[in-house]
């Protein structure tokens, strides 16, 4: 047997043409057998549909060669998205959830080719024969474009856009098979991001909310692409649609849609791609490192400001969406506005919290390893390391977000002509939704360190949900419209309830005008507001501290046990015994691991860097 | 052993969960070395194997593959690593030469340098007919030797492999067991964890014997016998049924853990020469039909049984 040959090298991860992994899943994917029936399916299908619109509009609306080739465009575009959008997706999450299903990725992690290169082995790879599928429209696509005289700038434009939003769902298709149990799991998760994407975030834009709309391709179709689409007999919406997909207003800039689409894509392909490289490196790393959770949050944070300060700076704006969200005055616009801000960033700050924050075997199995390397606790950044801090920096991102929207909400509600200003309203009433989150976050955290996902989901059901139901049901078997008030304190333990009676009452502070029924609510419940707040506020808190309290205690009793455990552990230990049997040759150097705490004899190796696989 | 170890385990330990897998584990396993690790189900022999594949990352210890710390230079590590995992799994839906070469690949084997290897290593596992047969159509036995062939690919310097034979014929684990022979007399180190202690006995020449996360015994298996020799093991063939006669040694001063099967007699002798002779003198003056008295040098299982270990998977 010749000697081993460890000066090969693999493929670098750019070279994707040699990439083992794509190669592997190109040929398994493209048989011959699947290229013809995929081919003859795809083929079918696309000249169906083209020969539909093409000739539809040629000959029954009497379009010109022209026009009936704009008409193609949009369904090929559509059919483009769906084969590498949505199949690709799909294809994706499935085929990566399969082979750690079957432990196959075990395989492709033992070799020596860099992490990189296996995710884009896969990435690549595994959609074959959705860009198969693509490449079939890409004639009918070329003879559109050629007919229709679209300029090649725009066409580029928007397949740049195209792809990067393509390689955003399928990054999320692979994290989806990455983390998720089963195959079938994965693949629903992808494809319900694909929906969730196109079908569900647009109504947040359509609400205020813009940059999740940037995920997709639509805002720079409808900026460079629909202009050069024949419409037929729908021209105002094809405007309306053109016209809210205009510049940017994000800060004081105004930033071209495709910019700002790449910008945001590009955002969402670098975190994707960290959870992707952290899990392939061990599949049992948290996603993202604490200061990567953290960078996360605050480019959350960033660019929901950046997208709601002009528009809550701006009262041409808010009227408009006064009118696009049939609301009644300026000021439920600007609270359902600071309401989106305060979901949105609250939902990544629960989620940045729980993603970094270590179960209770992790913090102990990262003291155990700290407590080998000499060091008397574990450094802040380890992933087994307490979060409590970095969850105090990402509720800390969130209000100074809240706090930078307030700066100009307070001056624009007087432009907007409400009866009273911001500036009347006490402070408490500003900080009220931030007492609701800030306390609540604490507390799930302090959860999460202390108790198993289970134990914490079944807690929050409990303190949550539930209040909620039974003051539905008290609501439903009520009649007179005074137990509103203790509904509302039935329902005060879920933080959704406080939260927006807070919001509300923010946005009521300012005097705008309520309708009857609103007065003959908010009457009763106004006085109330300020207690379920503070209350809601003051329990969670020290529900908080106290978990934390009985946490730390628990803690430093294991801590002094396990250092003890370490100080005892001696000679007599299994691997020692080992050791007295074997050969004398085969005698080990003196055991670093068993060094006391404090010195700093043990090897670097024993961090956790992990196996780059 | 001579020169540095080519796998060398130091305090390292596993934790999933609340659960401890492996603890304290400790050993150096030189070049050219075939350590068989051995143990009851749940006694960390998979575990130790991922940790030394550079799958499962410790939670404190120190690894080294070769020299290289898979946890500072992963690269060099896996490039001298081939791992064979129980009930290997293929990619069922490609031939036998696309996995190969798509391994070979992925250990950098480019060109003809590739191709040829690819069919070396098929011809090394006897699958060279199945080359264009898809990997899911194999059975159980060839899919092994598929996998064996993917772990040979690279010429690695350390073999790890879990329960390797399960699944394969006879003949096929003679083939096995001869082929891993070759290989460590090409200075191929392996490290083999089987729960079939006879196709352990063949070839390993180190022993590791782990029990509940710990190493029991460990070392070079000529030397661990050596320290059984005290207690030597007796083999007494009877013409009739050794049960019955079986209450007749436990009153014997220097004999214990009496075993029959059939019509033998297996026992320790704690002794010499000149015991073992009294012992068959007196047998026979009792007028035991003794038709074959023997003494069996001791393999793996008496070690086993000599550890303590209570069960073997």
């Amino acid at each position: 047997m010749p000697p081993p040959a460890t000066d090969l090298k693999p493929a670098p991860w750019f070279a994707l043409w040699a990439n083992p992994i794509a190669q592997r899943c190109r040929r398994a994917r493209l048989r011959p057998k699947h290229l013809l029936t995929y081919g003859i399916l795809g083929l079918s299908v696309i000249t169906f549909v083209f020969l539909v619109t093409y000739l539809g509009a040629l000959r029954r609306f009497d379009a010109s060669t022209e026009i009936a080739a704009k008409a193609t465009l949009l369904p090929l575009l559509v059919m483009q998205g769906v084969a590498l959008m949505g199949l690709g997706s799909a294809a994706l999450a499935s085929g990566i959830a399969r082979e750690r299903d079957r432990d196959l990725i075990d395989y492709q992690r033992m070799t020596p080719m860099s992490p990189t290169a296996k995710i884009f082995g896969y990435l690549f790879g595994l959609p074959a024969r959705e860009y198969l599928l693509f490449a079939l429209t890409l004639p009918f696509v070329a003879f559109a474009l050629y007919h229709a005289d679209v300029p090649l700038w725009k066409i580029a434009k928007y397949y740049v856009v195209f792809f990067s939003s393509v390689w955003v769902y399928h990054l999320t298709g692979l994290c989806a098979g990455v983390v998720s149990k089963k195959p079938w799991q994965a693949s629903l998760i992808s494809l319900g991001s694909v929906v969730g994407l196109y079908l569900v975030l647009p109504q947040l834009s359509f609400a205020g909310l813009a940059f999740f709309d940037f995920l997709t391709v639509r805002p720079t179709f409808f900026n460079v692409i629909a202009e050069e689409i024949n419409w037929q007999d729908r021209p105002w919406q094809a405007d309306e649609w053109m016209n809210q997909y205009g510049a940017v207003a994000f800060f004081h800039l105004t930033v071209n849609p495709t910019v700002f689409s790449l910008a945001i894509q590009g955002f969402a392909l670098a975190s994707l791609f960290t959870v992707i490289h952290r899990k392939w490196v061990d599949p049992h790393r948290h996603p993202f490192s604490k200061p990567q959770g953290l960078a996360f949050h605050f480019g959350i944070v960033f660019v929901l400001v950046g997208t709601l300060w002009p528009t809550l700076g701006d009262p041409g704006t808010i009227r408009e969406l006064q009118r696009r969200l049939a609301a009644v005055t300026p000021g439920n616009v600007m609270g359902w506005l600071l309401g989106l801000y305060i979901v949105v960033a609250g939902i990544s700050t629960f989620c940045v919290s729980h993603l970094i924050t270590p179960r209770q075997h992790t913090a102990r199995q990262g003291f155990r390893r700290a407590l080998r390397l000499g060091k008397a606790k574990v450094p802040a950044v380890w992933d087994s390391a307490p979060a409590l801090r970095w969850t105090a920096g990402a509720f800390g991102l969130t209000l100074l977000g809240y706090a930078a929207l307030m700066v100009v909400v307070v001056p624009n509600f007087v432009v907007l002509g409400e009866n009273a200003s911001f500036r009347d309203v006490p402070w408490l009433w500003f900080a009220s939704p931030m007492l609701i989150l800030g306390p609540a976050c604490f507390f799930v955290h302090a959860l999460a360190e202390r108790y198993t996902v289970r134990a914490m989901l079944l807690v929050l059901f409990g303190l949550w949900a539930i209040p909620v139901m039974v003051a539905v049901i008290v609501g439903a078997s009520a009649r007179q419209i005074d137990t509103v008030v203790p509904i509302l304190w039935i329902a005060s333990p879920s933080p959704v309830v406080p939260g927006t009676l807070a919001l509300l009452t923010l946005t009521q502070e300012t005097g705008e005008t309520l309708l009857d029924w609103q007065r003959v609510i908010r009457d009763p419940v106004r006085p109330q507001v300020p207690w379920i707040v503070a209350v809601h506020a003051a329990a969670y808190a020290g529900l908080a501290l106290w978990l934390q309290l009985r946490r730390r205690a628990w803690m430093k009793r294991w801590h002094a046990e396990e250092r003890a455990n370490v100080r005892a552990a001696s000679p007599p230990d299994a691997g020692v015994e080992a050791r007295d049997d074997q050969a004398p040759d085969t005698a080990l150097q003196p055991n670093p691991g068993n060094a006391e705490p404090g010195t700093d004899n043990a090897g670097d190796s024993m961090q956790p860097t992990g196996y780059a696989q | 052993m001579t020169g540095d170890p080519v796998l060398l385990t130091d305090d390292v330990r596993v934790d999933y969960g609340d659960t401890t897998a492996v603890a304290g584990l400790s050993f150096a396993v030189g070049e050219g070395e075939v350590l068989g690790l051995i143990g009851p189900n749940g006694a960390g022999k998979t575990s130790t194997i991922r940790v030394l594949a550079t799958l499962l990352e410790p939670t404190y210890g120190r690894v080294q593959i070769g020299g290289h710390d898979p946890a500072t230079h992963p690269a060099q590590a896996r490039a001298i690593l081939g791992y064979m995992p129980d009930l290997a799994p293929v990619h069922d839906d490609i031939t036998c030469l696309e996995f190969l070469d798509s391994f070979a690949g992925a250990y950098g084997l480019r060109g003809k340098q590739r191709k040829a290897r690819v069919d070396e290593c098929l011809a090394l596992v006897q699958l060279e007919s199945k080359r264009k047969a898809m990997a899911g159509s194999l059975s159980r036995g060839m899919t092994q030797r598929l996998v064996l062939a993917k772990t040979l690919l690279h010429r690695p310097g350390v073999m790890l492999l879990d329960e390797p034979a399960s699944g394969l014929d006879p003949l096929a684990r003679a083939e096995l067991r001869d082929l891993l022979n070759e290989l460590a007399a090409g200075g191929v180190t392996v490290l083999i964890s089987s729960h079939i202690l006879t196709e352990l006995s063949g070839f390993c020449t180190m022993v590791g014997i782990m029990e509940r996360g710990r190493l029991k015994r460990f070392g070079k298996l000529d030397e661990l016998t050596a320290t059984m020799r005290q207690r030597r093991v007796i083999q007494i063939d009877l013409l009739e049924d050794a049960v019955r006669f079986a209450p007749r040694f436990a009153g014997r001063p220097n004999c214990g853990n009496v075993q029959t099967q059939a019509n033998r007699i297996s026992l320790d002798l704690q002794g010499g020469d000149r015991d073992a002779a009294d012992l068959l003198a007196a047998l026979i003056a009792e007028g035991l039909p003794v038709c074959g008295f023997a003494e069996r040098k001791p393999d793996i299982e008496d070690l086993l049984r000599d550890s303590g270990a209570t069960e073997v998977s």
